[in-house]
């Protein structure tokens, strides 16, 4: 069926493309005020990863102000990964469930849109529906596509992500490492003081194909789907693992289970190091007194792997007219500015600054501003998802059993 | 008083249960699935995880349920050790697994009494302390978790056991206190308390939420590698995830029949020739400090990572060696009171709710099955399947029964499925208790020209109340335990206390954690203590009333 699926995409994809604007031209702003007179009422279930009190914060401020401000219920569905409600999802289909879906809006991106693409389960297209959708950074690879899957109207950018290492500048006071060479030699150097979320956590693979990026010999390859020369393109990155295993945190014999869990273990001094996707991260873990002020922030210097995450709505959602409601509220600059300051989130926007006011603009900056924020380098795209499943499982079969 | 028919209780409870595992053979029998399943990296180890710390952690629990109540017998302190097994538990299990990695991790509280100054550590050493690879942590976390319910099993069946005779015989014949014990009563102990034993030892091997904090992570136990099958976003992982709950199942099963086989063919053999071999050399003094050590020390290390989950949960930045956060914030708490409220709501609620439909459903059933020993004891045998059987193996089926119903996500749902896990208890606790009571009152009630509904309320009511109230704090603490009942039916929707600990033990938030940890604690407790005080303040009107 995936393969089938895979042949049968560019087609597909032209097709949708078409689609999406035909539709988008039929109900589009003209038709908001009916949305938002649907979406009165009604409540939409926001399933999200809920692993951060933060995040949870800002969307709890979220679900005040649609209430406030359209009358919309938006109830936060705490999952510890997505592809819980993915599940779900799936078993919805099979018991024959059309309407009145448990899921009205999802926080995705990746493999999860793939699946949920794939099998025809999300709802729209709606993107270009949203009077803000023009605001979007249409320059922006990484909202046009997800992980090489073209979004085609069916997801919303919500937030920018970028591969960032967090480090203990107390502990590293000479220059930190900025490629992969150099960090296999910190690691040799400092036994036991660096480690990475166990994959599949999200970054725990986003770490390995951050890796291979830099390490593969074709960069290009990664771009399309797996085949039969994955053990030859993966090798420089299993080389890299085996060398560096032995002188992890544990020796290499357990990870943590999550970057929150990672960052539990470098506020206690555990560890010296912290990935994440987000650049702002520690600056917001900074002021909530999670990290201490001598954590840094860095690229590797041969670029970072770049992607956006996205709010999609399921096919079965009985409130997408609420869903949709809410999503134009994340994406207004009101809400993208208080989701990109770290004193509440720290999560860069997905908007095209040039397209907002002056006013508008001013609220932005304040990650970029903070000590603790790495300087910027340029983004290395992501990699097809079929590489996601396939790094999952070689690293599994590798090192998930000693 | 209307008594309900049995086949209340049964469609209730039962039906669901049956519908479930149908449901899962249903899905798990399939042969790609199996053979995927058995092509899983790490399957065997993470079995040999799974079997060895659920019967190592049962086997170290038994033991030393059984040295503190029998100390607290020649020591008369039985209230006490039923007062000090409380906190723990009312304490669900994913609470005291983050007390316990916050106590023992390497940058947890031990750790950091102890350093710099006696360890000479700067750092937090590179030591698997908690998350080992043999699962001993895990080990340690159950029986911290199942030593106090043992002990209150044993602690019940001691008042059905003539021990203090069997106690004075075994003297009179030479023997020192612990032969006597251990030769006279503790066997007769035991025989009641085998269910509870198979119920400790299938959660061991079963459970996910102690695993998820405590567990090894490579390969974890084979119950979070199912866990985590079932959630993944795959399809065909999915039947896996059937599949891996059929094997579950077997596997648990077999380590049953074994244990029992083991301990019919080679324990009671030799516990036999020791008892009639007229050896009297054996010197346990049961009231040496030896012998007292291991339950307070078990129970003392519950009550510790109780405390470190209340300081944990209002330390800001906390590096290590410091003992102490470096600041002391109730933000967290201030925080999480708003966000906390939904989860704080849903659990009493439910756990009301359930306790509530429990006593009275077990009550009307009870009621009518008073002089029914054998009835009784099928009702029993049935309530108890939740118990004994491994959860993953009839939830998965059972949320696709709900799906069909609609009830998914529903709290009608979610509360349904608590009634599995609550009913039992409750009937344990009042079936017998009714059974008990001296059929006279209620003739000599009757005959007064009483009805029904008046003998009962006014004559059976008030004896039976200690009961109904222990009853009604175990039902309030069990449903406030509940996570993969909860996560299943309530397909996230319904949110309580104990599924926002988990989340967030499992994305390693350890301060919100350890909040909703102390929460979890808190409430059970506050309902437990309302009880005692009901108790206490009915029965001292009431002295000279049989309870």
């Amino acid at each position: 069926m995936r393969i089938l699926l895979r042949h049968l995409r560019p087609a597909a994809l032209l097709a949708l493309a078409a689609f999406s604007q035909g539709i988008g031209a039929a109900q589009g702003p003209a038709n908001w005020a009916e949305v938002e007179k649907a979406a009165r009422g009604q409540t939409v279930y926001f399933n999200a990863w809920a692993g951060d009190a933060t995040i949870n914060q800002y969307i709890a401020w979220a679900s005040d102000e649609v209430q406030r401000r359209h009358g919309v219920k938006l109830v936060l569905v705490k999952v510890s990964d997505i592809a819980e409600a993915v599940a779900r999802l799936q078993a919805e289909k099979a018991a024959g469930r059309a309407t009145g879906g448990s899921v009205d809006l999802m926080w995705i991106n990746g493999e999860n849109f793939a699946s949920l693409k794939a099998a025809g389960l999300l709802y729209g297209p709606w993107v270009a529906t949203l009077p803000n959708a023009r605001l979007l950074d249409a320059t922006d690879p990484t909202q046009a596509t997800d992980f090489t899957v073209p979004t085609a109207g069916l997801e919303m950018p919500w937030g920018g992500a970028r591969f960032t290492f967090f480090y203990e500048s107390a502990a590293i006071p000479s220059t930190p490492p900025r490629t992969p060479a150099d960090l296999l030699a910190w690691i040799r150097a400092h036994p036991g003081r660096f480690t990475y979320p166990r994959p599949p956590d999200f970054i725990g693979t986003s770490f390995l194909k951050q890796l291979l990026l830099l390490l593969a010999a074709d960069q290009g390859r990664l771009q399309r789907p797996v085949s039969t020369d994955f053990d030859v393109v993966t090798q420089p990155l299993w080389t890299w693992l085996d060398a560096a295993h032995p002188h992890l945190w544990r020796s290499g014999r357990a990870f943590p289970r999550s970057s929150p869990e990672q960052r539990r273990l470098l506020g206690d001094g555990e560890v010296d190091w912290l990935l994440s996707f987000n650049p702002f991260e520690a600056a917001r873990a900074i002021r909530a007194r999670e990290l201490s002020a001598s954590i840094k922030g860095l690229h590797f210097s041969q670029g970072a792997l770049g992607n956006s995450h996205f709010l999609a709505i399921p096919f079965n959602s009985s409130a997408s007219a609420g869903a949709r409601v809410v999503a134009n509220f994340l994406l207004s600059p009101e809400a993208q500015a208080r989701k990109a300051d770290p004193a509440h989130w720290g999560d860069p926007t997905v908007l095209s600054l040039a397209s907002l006011g002056a006013a508008d603009r001013a609220r932005f900056g304040r990650g970029e501003q903070d000590s603790a924020a790495p300087a910027p380098v340029r983004l290395l795209p992501e990699s097809h998802p079929s590489w996601t499943t396939a790094l999952e499982r070689a690293w599994s079969l590798r090192y998930g059993a000693q | 008083m209307k008594t309900a028919p049995p086949g209340a209780l049964l469609l209730v409870a039962v039906v669901p249960v049956m519908a479930g595992l149908i449901a899962t053979l249903a899905e798990g029998l399939s042969l790609p699935a199996w053979r995927e399943l058995l092509s899983e990296p790490g399957l065997v180890q993470a079995l040999l995880v799974s079997v060895s710390s659920g019967v190592v952690s049962t086997l170290v629990a038994l033991a030393v349920a059984h040295l503190a109540v029998a100390t607290a017998f020649v020591r008369h302190r039985q209230a006490t050790l039923r007062l000090a097994a409380l906190p723990t538990l009312a304490t669900p299990h994913v609470a005291v697994a983050i007390g316990l990695v916050l106590l023992l991790a390497p940058s947890g509280l031990v750790m950091r009494a102890l350093s710099p100054w006696a360890t000479g550590f700067e750092q937090p050493p590179d030591w698997a302390t908690v998350q080992d690879p043999f699962g001993l942590a895990l080990i340690v976390g159950l029986v911290v978790k199942e030593v106090p319910f043992l002990i209150l099993v044993l602690l019940g069946t001691l008042a059905q056991v003539p021990a203090e005779r069997l106690m004075t015989q075994g003297r009179v014949l030479g023997y020192g206190g612990g032969k006597a014990w251990f030769v006279a009563v503790a066997p007769l102990l035991q025989r009641q308390a085998r269910l509870a034993t198979v119920t400790v030892l299938v959660f061991g091997i079963t459970n996910v939420e102690m695993a998820l904090a405590l567990g090894p992570t490579r390969p974890s136990t084979f119950s979070l590698l199912v866990w985590s099958w079932f959630t993944d976003a795959d399809l065909a992982t999915r039947s896996k995830a059937y599949a891996g709950a059929l094997l579950l199942l077997l596997v648990t099963a077999g380590v049953v029949a074994a244990t029992a086989a083991a301990s019919r063919y080679l324990l009671a053999p030799g516990w036999q020739a020791w008892a009639s071999s007229g050896d009297r050399a054996l010197s346990l003094r049961l009231n040496g400090r030896a012998m007292q050590l291991w339950g307070r020390a078990v129970l003392g290390l519950g009550a510790v990572a109780l405390i470190a989950l209340l300081v944990r949960s209002v330390g800001g930045t906390w590096r290590f060696p410091a003992v102490w956060p470096a600041q002391l914030s109730l933000s967290a708490w201030i925080q999480s009171v708003e966000d906390m409220q939904p989860a704080v709501t849903a659990s009493v609620t439910l756990g009301l709710a359930a306790t509530v439909i429990a006593l009275a459903l077990v009550l009307a059933v009870a009621e009518g099955l008073h002089d029914k020993p054998v009835a009784r004891g099928r009702v029993a045998a049935l309530l108890l399947v939740p118990l004994v059987l491994p959860q993953m193996a009839f939830l998965f089926g059972l949320q696709t029964v709900l799906l069909r119903l609609e009830l998914d996500g529903s709290w009608s749902g979610v509360l349904w499925s608590h009634l599995l896990f609550v009913l039992p208890y409750a009937w344990i606790v009042l079936a017998e208790a009714r059974a008990q009571l001296a059929p006279g009152y209620r003739i000599v009630a009757r005959t007064l020209g009483a009805g029904p509904f008046t003998t009962w309320s006014r004559i059976l009511l008030p004896q039976l109340l200690r009961s109904i109230l222990v009853a009604a704090g175990l039902c309030f603490a069990v449903s406030m335990a509940l996570y993969l009942p909860t996560q299943f039916a309530g397909g996230g929707r319904i949110v309580t206390v104990t599924t926002e600990a988990a989340v967030a033990m499992s994305s390693g938030d350890l301060r919100s954690a350890a909040s909703y940890g102390v929460m979890q604690a808190l409430l059970p407790l506050a309902l437990f203590a309302v009880t005692a005080w009901v108790s206490r303040s009915v029965f001292t009107r009431r002295r000279g009333m049989p309870a």
